[in-house]
């Protein structure tokens, strides 16, 4: 029924995925609405290096499946950031040697940072507990971060996440449970490092 | 970082040190190469129109057929039938439509080497599992996962049936099956929630107080458990209780008498007739209004 109505002036994220099927050019009004979050998202979770390609990737992938997309939900947000951490699943080793490089880089201040990451290693001076919680992160399962993270870092909701991940809320709400709960295990008491013994930990799965 | 942040505003204040948005500079670079890689024209997004319309018709009849099956629970296959390809066979039926292999489910309980094997027989390499589901995902894809070739080609489309009876426990268009572009290349892993069998665990769940799942409408949130506890006997529900309180959790259950106090924060389905219950020392606040909420508690 959707499909049908007239344009609005302002078009929700549905309406506008709705008229890509006549003019797919429109596609663009959704790309600006979330290019940026996606971004600085991918560059959170992966590093800045590939966090733009990906974001590309996610949007062109979106496009593609977009009959896919329920138009009932206004906000495609979710969608995307859903779209986005199925394609994050084959750069998981990006995703573990940056995480690492934070808590390695605040044991030791020698360590040479590649260029993109020089912002970040000023900033850990000012925030001590920030390589715990990277090693911390590294640590997790897979799901259990995504779900982790697009929770505090993309303030998605329960029920937006199960969009997103096209799973029940019910698996959502296990995994957060799980995740935070391995998460607070995994958080180095005094200082002392798991590094090594994380190192063979869940790259695998 | 201050002894009383909790895990996830710890996770969230490390948000800051990991990058922020693009310059605007970079929107317009992107959206070309965005476009690029969609190449698109017209003549796609209004074939695939046409062909989105067609399967709603086409299919809403074998939509009515699977979904009868899963509510009503039957093996369609008679015991001991012989041979892997018939068994293949019996389970996923198949056709071509414009493009696309359409694959119906036709036994709701399959195992997942005779639905490889079906196929595999025609040429997919797709490992479907039916796992057992808590009731309101029965019917709905629980797990979609696709290798590296499989997201660059064509998109695997799911199946739903346009048969306005035809819904799975929380209202949704129930899911029967499949369409499979006939030049898809590389691997996909997919679940599809069926019920589950009397004392069978759930493989994945939905929220406990969601329509068509145990404690749907029962006001246990925010409920002290020596209160809950004839509600549950009432409804026939075996909890196992949980704590958010670590250092007394146990994913076997506490026993309630240590916990009658504590308030019912969060229910997870376990099994038909088992729900995990999550309590907390301090009583939880009323959930703010939310579309989900609005749903899940419809007619409550």
């Amino acid at each position: 029924v959707r499909r049908e109505e007239p344009v609005l002036e302002v078009s929700t994220d549905a309406d506008v995925i709705a008229a890509c099927d006549e003019d797919p050019e429109r596609f663009r009004e959704l790309f600006e609405r979330h290019f940026g979050a996606m971004v600085a998202y991918l560059r959170r979770r992966i590093g800045p290096d590939i966090a733009e390609e990906l974001a590309v990737e996610a949007f062109a992938v979106a496009f593609r499946r977009r009959v896919t997309y329920n138009g009932e939900r206004a906000n495609a947000r979710p969608w995307l950031f859903g779209i986005a951490t199925n394609l994050l699943r084959h750069h998981r080793r990006a995703e573990q040697r940056m995480l690492r490089a934070y808590a390695r880089t605040a044991v030791d201040p020698e360590h040479q940072l590649d260029a993109g990451y020089e912002a970040v290693e000023a900033r850990i001076d000012a925030h001590a507990a920030a390589p715990r919680i990277a090693l911390a992160l590294a640590g997790l399962p897979s799901d259990e971060r995504d779900v982790l993270l697009l929770h505090t870092w993309a303030n998605l909701s329960y029920a937006e996440m199960a969009d997103a991940l096209e799973i029940p809320i019910g698996t959502v709400r296990s995994r957060l449970s799980r995740g935070r709960s391995r998460f607070r295990e995994l958080m180095p008491v005094d200082g002392q490092s798991r590094f090594e013994e994380l190192d063979e930990g869940w790259e695998a799965r | 970082m201050g002894g009383e942040m909790n895990d996830l505003e710890m996770v969230r204040a490390f948000r800051a040190e990991l990058g922020t948005e693009p310059g605007p500079d970079r929107l317009e670079p992107a959206w070309l190469a965005v476009r690029e890689r969609i190449a698109f024209g017209p003549d796609v997004s209004v074939g695939r129109r046409r062909r989105y319309r067609r399967r709603r018709v086409s299919l809403a009849l074998a939509a009515a057929a699977l979904i009868a099956a899963l509510v009503a629970l039957p093996a369609l296959l008679p015991s001991g039938t012989p041979g892997s390809a018939d068994r293949a066979g019996a389970a996923v039926s198949f056709s071509q439509d414009d493009g696309f292999i359409v694959a119906v489910i036709e036994d709701p309980n399959a195992d997942s080497e005779a639905l490889r094997e079906a196929f595999a027989q025609h040429g997919l390499d797709i490992t479907l599992q039916l796992v057992p589901a808590s009731p309101s995902a029965v019917g709905t894809f629980v797990y979609f996962s696709l290798d590296e070739t499989a997201q660059q080609g064509p998109a695997i489309e799911t199946l739903a049936s346009d048969d306005p009876a035809c819904t799975t426990a929380g209202g949704g268009s129930c899911q029967i099956g499949l369409r499979v572009p006939v030049d898809f290349q590389g691997h996909a892993d997919i679940a599809l929630g069926r019920p589950a069998d009397p004392g069978e665990k759930y493989s994945t769940a939905n929220d406990g107080f969601a329509a068509g799942e145990a404690l749907h409408c029962s006001g246990l949130y925010g409920m002290a458990v020596q209160t809950a506890l004839p509600v549950l006997s009432e409804r026939g529900v075996m909890a196992i209780w949980r704590s958010t309180d670590q250092s007394i959790d146990t994913v076997d259950g506490i026993d309630p008498t240590t916990i009658a106090g504590q308030y019912v924060t969060d229910a997870i389905p376990a099994a038909p007739g088992e729900v995990y219950i999550w309590v907390t020392p301090d009583q939880p606040s009323p959930l703010p209004p939310s579309d989900y909420l609005q749903r899940r508690d419809e007619g409550c």
